[in-house]
């Protein structure tokens, strides 16, 4: 028996028919005002209705319109964690019932919302248990979202049958307010630990790299990055779990959701920001750039890593850009990304450039 | 038995590309006499009389043909003998043999470089294949590809490949006879080009593992020193040298196999599901449902699972008979809808 904890952001997705392009902060009351529909209740019913292992687990819910009130018409057991203030659902809510769920010992967080509310959810969680969000929100560019309400329900059930794979994915922040003008402002928030559904073990003369696990393939490209850094050389590592894997081989600390500067096997500062970034390219005469490509979009510049801004990119050089990906990343990507804000930039990174997938081997990806 | 028999129809096996239809009856005799004879191995003549009916059927000269057992020994042994000390360089997706045999080559400090085919169409990036080939020991791609079901390359870029590149180029002819394009004759004029194929597929003899290389010198010599071990067994030559007789049975399953391919592709586009063009007997399809071979195989249909190469929503499903067709695309609707 799994205990499942189960939240729902009622307001989660609000902005988006009426326009405002998200509910963040007290601005679902201008969306109700707009005549906006709740559209998590319904995600979160279509949840629940396909769940198939009902009879395997045990629902934590919180109270009232944050799971209650739709857990209760499904028959499956459940109950009911922590208490609602007094106002209208808000982020302090999502964050003192997610407290009490982990005290509660529950083995796997189930959200119904956005971004918004993966960010606050993991500012409480961290790593300490796995998430599945169902996605509700106007913004979903986190990867902690199953594909729809149904997709979330298979990831529980897999996960009760002790089915899944454990991946750390990310939680990005996208500033309301800069979107709200058409502007894409993304950055790194945090990781959570995310399951998805073990890879279907073929038969007979079906090989797979299913018993390969993402950390084993991490550690490879790692090795073979560290192996192959050339002396003299400042490299500029990005934010990701791969580039940490790099800073882990090189036994150096790494900034998760910053750039840090290694050379000659040492940290030379960390958590570096354009200006930081500039001064240590004034000092070293050679500089290479380390970055992982963040989100699904398959984004190497412009997404949550803006501290490679386009002057720093131009100031390195394309051919001084190394790029890390696992192979199961780089198999569900189209093409690789760039939106540094300056289509020069875009444009000179823009072709076929190389990527580096596992120890000895390179993938050829295409920049658009 | 009659319980074993029950037990293999429940699920319907449409993931490995296999044709639904058995061999002509000449052929199963042929491969019995094999049998009759099996306290005995495979004579040299017998061996050469199967290359000489080959090299008819392949309008090839007969010194430029090996036989193997099985075209996917050959690819591995290829992969292995000619990795050299430069680079292998494989597109991605790929006959997930290919794939798997480069991997573990990477183990044994070879390197390895994959050209991601360009979504939506599975278009081949040509620039950096020539740049890279340049200095590779071995390119080897599968012509078409397997999963996407396209032609690849055209006679024009295997000229400019043979040409520019130090090793050697290994192409994968294993779906020739329904994709009815071939490369093969031009052994002749590159000494490091290699064809594999099959007669697993279009000849209905998976079974048997029976494939040949049609290759130019600077390869041949190399495979020659295998002769001995990678010989087929004899039950297989008979069959093979029995079914290349008259191969008009071979023409008969093709066609048959590319109406139904047709037939499903309609059926299943209307399903509203991306099915992708192909000229070999399986389709590439996305369907938009999350694990869907998963889904598939609960509902008593196997096909091929693409989530380690593309994502778990896409799919690989070979064509079989028309009753099976039709389980498949209802059990393709049951899980869309």
């Amino acid at each position: 028996m799994k205990t499942i904890g189960f939240i729902v952001n009622p307001i989660a997705g609000m902005g988006g028919a009426v326009g405002l392009k998200g509910t963040d902060g007290n601005i679902y009351v201008e969306a109700l005002k707009l005549g906006a529909k709740s559209v998590a209740p319904e995600k979160a019913k279509q949840f629940l209705s396909n769940i198939k292992s009902e009879g395997e687990l045990f629902i934590l819910a919180a109270p009232g319109g944050m799971g209650e009130n739709i857990v209760k018409n499904f028959g499956i057991e459940y109950s009911v964690v922590g208490s609602l203030g007094s106002e209208a659902t808000s982020a302090e809510d999502t964050k003192r019932i997610v407290k009490e769920m982990l005290n509660n010992d529950v083995d796997l967080l189930v959200f119904v919302g956005g971004d918004g509310t993966a960010r606050d959810i993991y500012d409480v969680i961290g790593l300490k248990k796995p998430v599945i969000g169902v996605p509700s929100g106007v913004k979903m560019f986190s990867s902690v979202f199953a594909v729809n309400a149904r997709a979330a329900a298979e990831v529980v059930d897999a996960f009760v049958k002790g089915n899944v794979d454990i991946e750390e994915k990310e939680v990005l922040d996208i500033n309301e307010e800069a979107f709200r003008r058409s502007k894409l402002d993304v950055k790194l928030y945090g990781y959570l630990k995310v399951p998805t559904v073990k890879e279907l073990v073929q038969l007979g003369k079906e090989p797979t790299r299913a018993s390969e696990s993402q950390r084993e393939n991490q550690r490879s490209i790692a090795k073979y990055v560290v192996e192959n850094m050339d002396k003299d050389t400042l490299y500029l590592l990005g934010p990701g779990t791969t580039t940490r894997t790099i800073a882990d081989e090189l036994k150096v600390k790494k900034t998760l959701l910053g750039v840090d500067a290694v050379h000659d096997g040492k940290l030379v500062d960390e958590d570096l920001n354009e200006r930081g970034i500039m001064k240590l390219l004034e000092k070293f005469v050679k500089a290479k750039i380390i970055v992982s490509p963040i989100g699904g979009q398959g984004f190497i510049f412009g997404r949550g890593n803006q501290e490679f801004s386009p002057k720093v990119i131009r100031s390195v050089g394309k051919k001084n850009v190394v790029i890390v990906a696992t192979r199961g990343k780089v198999s569900k990507l189209r093409c690789l990304r760039v939106d540094t804000g300056d289509v020069e930039v875009d444009d000179m990174l823009k072709g076929y450039i190389k990527v580096i997938t596992n120890y000895n081997e390179e993938t050829i990806m295409k920049v658009v | 038995m009659r319980q074993l028999g029950d037990l293999l129809k429940k699920v319907i096996e449409l993931n490995r590309n296999e044709i639904p239809y058995s061999p002509p009856k000449r052929v199963i005799e042929a491969a019995k006499k094999g049998l009759i004879n099996s306290n005995r191995y495979l004579k040299t003549s017998e061996l050469n009389e199967l290359r000489r009916m080959l090299s008819i059927y392949s309008k090839v000269e007969e010194k430029s043909i090996f036989v193997g057992s099985g075209a996917e020994v050959l690819i591995a042994q290829a992969l292995h003998l000619f990795s050299g000390k430069g680079k292998v360089v494989i597109v991605d997706p790929t006959f997930f043999m290919i794939m798997h045999v480069a991997e573990c080559l990477e183990k044994l400090g070879k390197k390895i470089l994959k050209i991601k085919l360009f979504e939506p169409c599975f278009s081949l990036p040509v620039e950096p294949l020539i740049e890279e080939s340049k200095d590779a020991s071995l390119v080897v791609i599968d012509n078409p590809n397997n999963p996407s079901g396209r032609i690849l390359l055209d006679r024009g870029l295997v000229d400019e490949i043979c040409e520019s590149i130090s090793g050697i180029l290994l192409i994968d002819e294993g779906y020739y006879e329904f994709s009815h394009f071939t490369v093969a004759d031009m052994v002749k004029n590159h000494l490091n080009l290699a064809v594999t194929r099959t007669m697993s597929k279009a000849f209905g003899l998976a079974g048997l593992k029976l494939g040949y290389m049609i290759a130019g010198e600077t390869v041949l010599d190399v495979f020659s020193h295998l002769d001995l071990p990678l010989r087929p067994s004899k039950p297989s030559v008979y069959a093979a040298i029995e079914s290349l007789k008259d191969a008009r049975y071979i023409e008969k399953n093709v066609r048959l196999i590319e109406e139904e391919r047709e037939r499903v592709r309609k059926e299943a586009n209307k399903i509203g599901v991306k099915v992708y063009p192909s000229c070999t007997n399986f389709l590439l399809i996305r369907t938009d449902v999350p694990y869907a071979a998963r889904k598939l195989k609960e509902q008593g249909i196997k096909v091929f699972d693409l989530s380690n190469q593309l994502s778990h929503e896409f799919i690989r499903v070979s064509i079989g008979l028309k009753e099976e067709n039709d389980a498949f695309l209802s059990a393709l609707r049951k899980i869309i809808h």
